[in-house]
C-alpha cells in the first residue's frame, strides 16, 4: 500500500517570478528577460545559523528566509543566462540564491528547497 | 572622452583584436547574470590630466564660453575568465602596446594606445582556482573637453532696452564767468 503524499507544512501562498534569458546589449551589458509571475504553495521559515553559513558574508546580514515548494524554484543559470527566480512575499522581494532539489522519497513527493535573500539590488557580474 | 566612451572604445578594440562578441566582452559589474566562460569583462579603472589644462574662448560676440580642455591619460583593466581565456590577455597586452591595427578600433573613438602591463594571474588573488582568471591594464591618451562655461567668458556687446513713462527732462546750465 503506497501512503499518501505528504504535504507542506503551513503552506502560504507566495508569488513566483521568473524571468526569461538575458541577453548581452551591444553596449556589453544585459538586458534582462521578461518575467513571468504564478502564485504557488510553500513553507517559509527562518533561516538557521548553519543555513546562512552557506551564502557569501555580504549577505548573512540581510532579511534571509528558507523555502519549501513542490513547484520548482530555480537559481541563477550562467549557462542559459537565466536570471535566479524572486519570490514575493507580503510585499517583499526576495532573490533566490540558494537551490537543493530533492527527489521524491516513499510518500515525500519531489519537492525543492531554497534559500531567499531580500532584494537589496541587482547582482553584479564579472566581479572578482 | 567620458569613462563610458572609454570602455566602449576598448571593448570595440578587444573584440576586433580577438574576434569575440559582445557577449563575450562584457561590462565589469554590470547587473544580471554572468556569462557562460570563456569571457573577460572591461572595468574603468581611472583618469587623470597629464599637465596643464589649456583654455580658450569659443563661440561667437554675444554668446561666448570659455572652453578648457585638458590631455588625459586613462587606465582600463581587462580581466578574462576561464581556461580558455588564458591567452586573451597576452594578446590584448601585446596588440595595445605595439599599435596593432586592431587597435584602430579605439584610436578612431580618439582613444590613442600608450602602454599596457604583462598578464597578471588573479586566480588566487580571488581564490577562484576552478576558474584561471588573468588581468591586464591598458593605458591610453585623450583629450578631453572639460567645461564649455558661459559664466566664465567676457561680455562684448550689452544691448539695453528701457520701458519708461513720458518724462519731461528740463535742462539748465550756468555759465560761470
Amino acid at each position: 500500500m503506497t501512503a499518501p503524499p505528504i504535504g507542506l507544512t503551513a503552506p502560504e501562498t507566495v508569488t513566483l517570478t521568473r524571468y526569461a534569458a538575458q541577453t548581452i546589449g551591444s553596449d556589453g551589458r544585459p538586458d534582462r528577460g521578461s518575467p513571468t509571475s504564478t502564485s504557488i504553495a510553500a513553507t517559509v521559515a527562518p533561516a538557521s545559523p548553519r543555513t546562512l553559513e552557506r551564502l557569501p558574508e555580504g549577505m548573512r546580514t540581510r532579511s534571509v528566509l528558507t523555502v519549501h515548494a513542490y513547484d520548482q524554484i530555480r537559481t541563477a543559470d550562467q549557462h542559459t543566462g537565466t536570471p535566479g527566480d524572486e519570490i514575493v512575499r507580503g510585499g517583499i522581494t526576495y532573490a533566490v540564491e540558494v537551490v537543493d532539489e530533492w527527489p521524491a522519497l516513499g510518500p515525500i513527493p519531489q519537492h525543492w528547497q531554497a534559500i531567499v535573500v531580500r532584494l537589496a539590488e541587482l547582482p553584479a557580474v564579472g566581479g572578482p | 572622452m567620458s569613462p563610458e566612451e572609454i570602455i566602449q572604445a576598448v571593448r570595440g578594440f578587444a573584440k576586433s583584436a580577438l574576434s569575440l562578441t559582445d557577449s563575450q566582452v562584457i561590462v565589469y559589474q554590470g547587473p544580471g547574470v554572468r556569462p557562460a566562460s570563456a569571457y573577460c569583462s572591461v572595468q574603468f579603472v581611472g583618469d587623470e590630466s597629464t599637465g596643464i589644462a589649456e583654455s580658450t574662448t569659443v563661440g561667437t560676440p554675444g554668446n561666448l564660453s570659455v572652453r578648457v580642455s585638458d590631455h588625459r591619460r586613462c587606465q582600463v583593466s581587462v580581466q578574462t575568465y576561464g581556461a580558455s581565456a588564458d591567452a586573451w590577455a597576452s594578446s590584448l597586452a601585446v596588440m595595445w602596446a605595439s599599435r596593432h591595427a586592431a587597435a584602430d578600433v579605439a584610436r578612431t573613438a580618439g582613444l590613442h594606445p600608450a602602454r599596457a602591463t604583462g598578464p597578471r594571474d588573479t586566480t588566487v588573488l580571488t581564490d577562484t582556482s576552478h576558474e584561471p582568471r588573468r588581468q591586464v591594464t591598458l593605458y591610453g591618451y585623450h583629450r578631453t573637453t572639460i567645461a564649455d562655461d558661459p559664466s566664465l567668458g567676457y561680455v562684448s556687446q550689452i544691448d539695453v532696452a528701457l520701458d519708461m513713462p513720458p518724462t519731461t527732462i528740463t535742462a539748465s546750465s550756468t555759465e560761470v564767468p
